[in-house]
């Protein structure tokens, strides 16, 4: 049985080489990272930081991988090549964050309406109505 | 003359234009407000899309506005069938990022908790899928039985389903004689009640000739597809959150986690049967252990953790559940993301779906035992 317990390590990347980083943790038989559990993202404010938790059957390793895109102008490229979970993963992050995923083959809206909430609710500079606001920050 | 056949996506019927199908969002067998588009050739699916988000909340959002407990409440509406579960993962999250210690008991009676609530998901489950593939009946026993786990979280936490039991440091209340009374009683008639499942819905000749050789996907695409729990390790793949990666004490109990081997619906459908009695024997297992003490860690009133991130995964009935909370050192979340199983496990449909019958796509949703409360958050 594998009974490999590390504490979840975190790899700093950048959006150009996302890809190119996540493929060889994917491939390389040293890392054998075979499942892309989740993908979430971070407003940091001028950045907003993609985190990308990656989880090994093999070696029952968990690894975060991160990577950090310009609130302006946000975009970085699909890893759904890669994993087949990413195909939702990314659609939500689109919806709350407004990410633009490049060669994602289904960009539609997951979670908001056909034709997007009209904000990005998870940024921070939308803040909730009502009294749910009030209670924010 | 050779007949000319069209294909789709690789799946060969007979050949018809393709015709799309709405199933839901208000359909009885998709378990809430799911809804999937069907491609059908003739009667087999070619393609089958789920839609989701109608029942989105936004309670990532909403934890950002909310202190660390007061968001315990929302994580009961999560899966709103395995609410114990969802309050476990969350509060030992917000345990390990203030690195508290939970009292003994209080360890003992949360198993307890889970482990009832995960029996009483799988037989709502079991009920559902019998209920779906039209065994009418199949579902008032196992409802029955699962009413008496409701009302022993009733006594324990005042509530039938929205329970908030599991407090940060602890539990809410420690739990009574009575309660452990009527769980021995409980765990006593468990192995009727499965033989009354065995003989009434699994054995049933029909209902496994609906389910057995249906959908079959190679374990390598679930994998990529970032699907946990049961429907996982239907095919194979022997990966339970309680044995591999132990939170809590579950390292004290011993218990087996079935596996399939064929991946079918059949055997998604079975690996919740079986998991039921392996539930039954670590609560057993834990009342043996039960010790005397508090059931509450001392805990500030007002939780400030520091800065930093944490990120806490527990096995619910339906998969891995995480929790990933960005602490900014403030008495509320920075960010509060939830890894819901469901939410992944709904990114297999597709690979489920093509290829089998219209009337098999129910049988494929009911296994699959989406809960679209926590998919949508």
């Amino acid at each position: 049985m594998n009974q490999v317990m590390i504490e979840t390590g975190v790899v700093e990347s950048t959006p150009a080489a996302l890809l190119a980083d996540l493929q060889e943790l994917r491939d390389n038989a040293a890392y054998r990272f075979d499942r892309l559990l989740d993908v979430t993202a971070v407003d940091r404010g001028e950045t907003l930081e993609l985190v990308y938790r990656l989880h090994s059957l093999q070696t029952n390793c968990d690894l975060v991988v991160k990577a950090s895109v310009d609130s302006a102008k946000p975009e970085i490229a699909s890893v759904s090549g890669l994993w087949e979970a990413a195909l939702f993963g990314e659609r939500e992050v689109q919806d709350m964050f407004g990410v633009v995923f490049i060669g994602h083959p289904d960009p539609r809206p997951l979670l908001a309406p056909e034709d997007g909430f009209g904000f990005f609710p998870l940024r921070k500079n939308y803040k909730l109505p009502g009294r749910s606001g009030q209670a924010g920050r | 003359m050779a007949q000319l056949k069209l294909e789709h996506n690789g799946v060969t019927a007979c050949g018809t234009e393709l015709y799309l199908l709405n199933m839901g969002p208000q359909h009885p067998s998709t378990h809430g407000v799911l809804r999937v588009l069907l491609e059908l050739d003739g009667e087999t699916v070619v393609q089958a899309t789920p839609v989701m988000g109608y029942l989105h909340r936004g309670l990532e959002k909403l934890a950002e506005a909310r202190t660390y407990p007061q968001f315990i409440p929302y994580t009961d509406r999560l899966d709103y069938v395995s609410s114990m579960c969802n309050n476990l993962a969350y509060c030992q999250a917000v345990e390990k990022l203030i690195g508290a210690e939970v009292p003994e008991r209080a360890e003992y009676i949360r198993v307890i908790m889970a482990e009832l609530n995960r029996i009483a998901s799988h037989m709502l489950f079991i009920g559902a899928t019998a209920l779906d593939l039209g065994g009418m009946s199949g579902m008032m026993y196992t409802f029955r039985d699962r009413e008496y786990i409701l009302d022993l979280f009733n006594l324990a936490s005042g509530s039938r389903l929205t329970y908030s039991y599991v407090r940060i440091g602890g539990v809410m209340n420690d739990i009574s004689v009575e309660f452990i009374e009527l769980l021995r009683k409980f765990l006593a008639d468990l192995p009727g009640m499965l033989t009354e499942y065995d003989n009434l819905i699994n054995g049933n000749e029909i209902f496994q000739a609906r389910l057995k050789g249906v959908s079959i996907v190679p374990a390598d695409r679930l994998i990529s597809q970032g699907v946990t729990g049961p429907v996982l390790r239907a095919s194979g793949i022997d990966y339970d959150l309680r044995v591999k990666k132990p939170y809590g004490i579950y390292d004290r109990f011993k218990f087996a986690v079935p596996t399939g081997s064929v991946g079918d619906n059949w055997e998604r459908y079975l690996m919740r049967v079986l998991e039921i009695s392996e539930s039954a024997k670590i609560i057993a297992q834990a009342l043996e252990n039960l010790p005397e003490g508090p059931v509450m860690a001392k805990i500030p009133k007002v939780i400030k953790p520091p800065v930093g991130e944490v990120y806490h995964a527990n096995e619910t009935p339906r998969g891995e559940l995480g929790f990933h909370i960005v602490s900014d050192g403030s008495t509320k979340p920075y960010r509060l993301h939830i890894r819901r199983p469901t939410f992944y496990n709904l990114g297999c449909v597709n690979a489920l779906c093509q290829g089998v019958k219209i009337a098999d796509v129910a049988a494929v949703l009911a296994v699959l035992d989406p809960c679209m409360g926590e998919a949508d958050a």
